[in-house]
């Protein structure tokens, strides 16, 4: 499978969880962007039009699902292939985050690095 | 036969004999006519005959020719005679053709005679000799007797004719006498003894029924007339016989409302007297006397008598009372007490009432005596008794009263309704909370008051009142309520919907409490926000630390020495085990608010059984459990299940048998079994572990807690698998309980943890569908 430069936008307020998850996925020759809030986000993810948007939701400024909602108004955006990676499971936000088309919604703690990082090259290759 | 009938008959029968005789009679008469009238011809024969004979002498004589004339007249008379007799006279049919004969003779004798007697005159004439002469003279006298021979023929034959004539009228009238005498005697015999049967017909009955209407006429009314005959008696006695029985009849009857009327009385301890004033003679019927104390008719009663039982304090009053109501022509009525010889007082209630004649004096008094003592004693001892109620009904009216007031302050809203769906109690809590006063709403349908929605939409939620009324059970209480108030507004309730029964079970009405839970439902949603952001807080650094300990572990672990290694693996052990507390507190959060989603599918239990079985196989390769599963024989049925919350409550059950029988290495199997029981499926999972202390068994549904054994043995657990697998198997319908150890199954260590399933069904909620 040939995943060299296909591109990554991941979206995520804490530091040391854009350290792990950023380079698990530059070993496996992704180029990874990042963002730490959602206004930064859907401004980067509209210029840069990544492969895939990792993206969390307990943000400052812009939290992720609002940031998703902007992001299904744009022409490109409407399909652009995102994963909610976050640590919140209340029906709430799945369901929101279901209904805006996302790939999947992973919550962080449920998965080990290198799950996490296959299910990402799946969605990438789907 | 009836008498008319008999009489009828023999009227019939007379005219018939009557009618005989008569016949004969005109037949007799005709018969005479008739011989009078050939023996009338015959004479009147004789006489031309005779006339004829004198004619002849006359011309014979004198020689005249009148004499000539007058003959042919008198033959063709004759002739019209004899006519006339051959034409009635069939009878002497001989005697009158030999009469014609001889007349017819007669006229041919006499021209004979005529012719010659000019012959001899024409001699004469000639001169003709004697000799000649005396030749026809001698002819002529010839003649002449030949003719008288003829006429004495005839009158020979008409004097016959006469003679039979004769005699067979004397026979006729003999005959005649004879047919009369026989008819008449068969008539008046026939008279006679039809009569003397037709006077016994009669008389006999009526004999008879004189007799017996003399025995009724002396009472006897069991006197019946013996009369059967089919006639007129037959029916006047068979009427009789009725009357006499029916009267019989009304003389028991009379005999048995007497007798009933004397019983009644004795009953009712009510007498009844009659005084007449004319004779002043009393009369009391037995009653009387027992009311009095005396024996029944024991001596004659009087006015003066019946004085004498007043008791002597209310005989003056007795006496005028009886006397004003006499001479004021007016009913009276009574009450007063009577002194029996034994010195007993009893009290009576009498009335009366008199009869006058047109003049306006007094005749007779009739009334009754009721001994009213028991009544009285009664009376009395109801108002002692009546007071005693006044009393006990203020005690009930105060307590109601209390009872109003208390439930006046409840603060939940409490309305009952009748089973007509009439309300009937509304409380101030319902008052406030629907808006509606106690005066909108008492005796209105409760349709019309309480509105009900699903949640804060506009449709109505099914009717729990109408559907508790019906069912006689309490009505299950649906979360998401909203009360729609009467200007419009929706308050969110709880609400509990019970019948009211009464002591045989029958529902007589029905109560509503319900309360506003809006704070409620504000503090929960502030917990699960609450529940959502602490558990964001703790999932962060869980995951951060999960990864890197994963990344020392993982790739960076040749560069470890195996103390740190140790510590290492610890500490990730460590950071699982929060990150499994975390998402239980999670689910339990979700489960105890009911906002976890219940989503029934048809499924396959031994399939889903197995499938946790080989999942945990997988997960957990390190323990040294055996696990089996035992199916029935017999076909499971697929239920509608959670799929996935059954898996989670069955994962939580196998892991605490496979965690407390793997620190057990002597005994390590696990036995699975599914089995059918009535209408639920039963899934038991027996280990052969630890088991569970007698004293903390009633405890191991409780959320955190540990049995005393397993903390002892320093096992990791949350403390929260059972308690969700318990409110994961109650949210889908059935139970879940334990044994320990395991007695059913003979075992004498373990666990035994089984939980059922309804075979129809969980019912679904809605919710989110996803365990944390």
């Amino acid at each position: 499978m040939n995943r060299t430069g296909k591109t990554i936008l991941l979206v995520e307020d804490e530091q040391d969880t854009i350290t792990f998850i950023k380079e698990k996925l530059e070993e496996k020759e992704l180029i990874v962007n990042t963002a730490l809030n959602g206004e930064e986000g859907l401004e980067m993810a509209l210029s840069l039009k990544p492969d895939i948007i990792l993206l969390d939701i307990v943000m400052p400024k812009m939290d992720g699902i609002t940031m998703l909602q902007e992001l299904r108004n744009d022409p490109w955006g409407k399909l652009a292939k995102v994963i909610i990676l976050t640590n919140l499971s209340d029906p709430d936000n799945f369901t929101k985050a279901r209904c805006l088309n996302v790939s999947d919604y992973l919550v962080k703690t449920n998965w080990k690095l290198v799950d996490l990082v296959e299910v990402i090259e799946s969605k990438l290759s789907d | 036969m009836k008498i008319r009938a008999k009489l009828l008959f023999n009227v019939v029968i007379s005219i018939g004999l009557s009618s005989i005789l008569s016949l004969s009679f005109a037949a007799a008469i005709a018969n005479l006519q008739k011989e009078t009238e050939y023996h009338h011809l015959a004479m009147e024969m004789n006489q031309a005959v005779f006339n004829l004979n004198i004619l002849s002498n006359d011309y014979l004589a004198f020689r005249l020719d009148r004499a000539l004339i007058q003959w042919d007249e008198a033959y063709h008379s004759g002739l019209s005679i004899l006519g006339e007799i051959e034409d009635t006279n069939k009878t002497d049919h001989e005697l009158v053709k030999d009469m014609r004969v001889e007349y017819e003779k007669l006229s041919i004798l006499f021209n004979e005679e005529v012719v010659n007697y000019e012959y001899e005159q024409k001699l004469i004439n000639e001169g003709a000799t004697e000799e000649e002469l005396a030749v026809v003279r001698e002819f002529q006298e010839r003649k002449i007797s030949q003719l008288r021979i003829a006429s004495q023929a005839i009158v020979s034959n008409s004097n016959k004719l006469q003679k039979e004539t004769q005699v067979r009228l004397h026979e006729s009238f003999e005959l005649n006498k004879k047919t009369s005498i026989l008819v008449l005697s068969i008539l008046f015999g026939f008279i006679g003894v039809s009569s003397i049967k037709l006077s016994n017909d009669i008389s006999t009955p009526l004999s008879k029924l004189r007799s017996s209407v003399i025995k009724f006429g002396k009472g006897d009314l069991s006197a019946e007339a013996p009369v059967e005959t089919r006639d007129e008696f037959g029916d006047l006695a068979k009427n009789f016989n009725d009357m006499t029985r029916n009267l019989q009849k009304y003389e028991n009857q009379l005999k048995l409302s007497s007798e009933t009327l004397k019983r009644a009385q004795e009953i009712a301890h009510f007498g009844s007297w009659h005084l007449d004033l004319v004779n002043n003679h009393l009369t009391w019927s037995d009653e009387i006397y027992r009311i009095f104390g005396l024996t029944p008719q024991e001596f004659e009663a009087s006015y003066e008598a019946f004085l004498e039982m007043v008791h002597p304090d209310d005989k003056n009053y007795v006496d005028i009372t009886y006397r004003d109501a006499v001479k004021n022509k007016l009913p009276y009525e009574i009450e007063h007490r009577i002194l029996r010889k034994n010195g007993e007082i009893r009290i009576v209630h009498e009335r009366g009432v008199t009869k006058y004649d047109k003049a306006g004096n007094a005749l007779s008094s009739t009334g009754t005596v009721l001994d009213i003592t028991e009544r009285k004693m009664a009376e009395n001892a109801l108002s002692s008794s009546n007071d005693a109620l006044k009393d006990k009904v203020e005690e009930l009216a105060h307590a109601n009263a209390q009872d109003e007031a208390i439930l006046q302050s409840i603060g939940d809203a409490v309305v009952a309704c009748s089973s007509d769906g009439d309300i009937i109690i509304f409380n101030k809590a319902a008052q406030e909370l629907t808006g509606y006063s106690s005066e909108d709403a008492l005796g209105q349908d409760y349709q019309k008051i309480l509105h009900f929605n699903e949640g804060s939409s506009d449709t109505p939620s099914p009717d729990r009142i109408l559907e508790t009324l019906k069912s006689g059970n309490p009505a299950l209480t649906t979360s998401n309520l909203n009360l729609v108030q009467k200007k419009g507004g929706k308050v969110p309730i709880a609400d509990k919907t019970s019948p009211i029964l009464d002591s045989q079970n029958k529902v007589i009405g029905c109560v509503i409490v319900f309360r506003d839970i809006s704070r409620e439902l504000e503090i929960d949603k502030m917990k699960t926000e609450f529940v959502s952001v602490a558990s964001h807080q703790l999932r962060t650094p869980l995951a951060i630390l999960f990864w890197a300990l994963e990344e020392v572990l993982g790739e960076e672990s040749e560069n470890l020495n195996t103390k740190q290694k140790d510590y290492l693996s610890k500490a990730l052990k460590a950071n699982n085990r929060m990150i499994k507390l975390v998402n239980a507190l999670l689910n339990i959060a979700r489960l105890e608010s009911g906002s976890l989603g219940l989503h029934p599918v048809p499924t396959n239990v031994a399939e889903l059984v197995q499938k946790v079985i080989d999942d945990k196989k997988f997960e957990d390769q390190d323990h040294k459990c055996k696990i089996s599963l035992n199916i029935p024989k017999s076909t499971l049925p697929v239920i509608e299940i959670d799929p996935e919350l059954i898996t989670e409550a069955l994962n939580n059950i196998l892991s605490n048998s496979i965690k407390y029988t793997s620190s057990d290495q002597k005994t390590n199997d696990i036995a699975i079994e599914i089995s059918i029981n009535k209408s639920v499926v039963e899934i038991s999972v027996q280990d052969s572990g630890i088991g569970i202390p007698k004293e903390n068994q009633g405890h191991i549904f409780e959320k955190f807690f540990r049995a005393d054994n397993a903390m002892s043995l320093a096992i990791d657990g949350t403390g929260l698998g059972l308690y969700i697998s318990k409110l994961i198997v109650e949210a889908s319908g059935g139970e879940i309980w334990i044994e320990s150890p395991p007695a059913s199954k003979g075992s004498k260590t373990g666990t035994l943890v089984t939980f059922s399933l309804p075979i129809s069904g969980s019912k679904p909620r809605k919710g989110d569908k996803t365990l944390a």
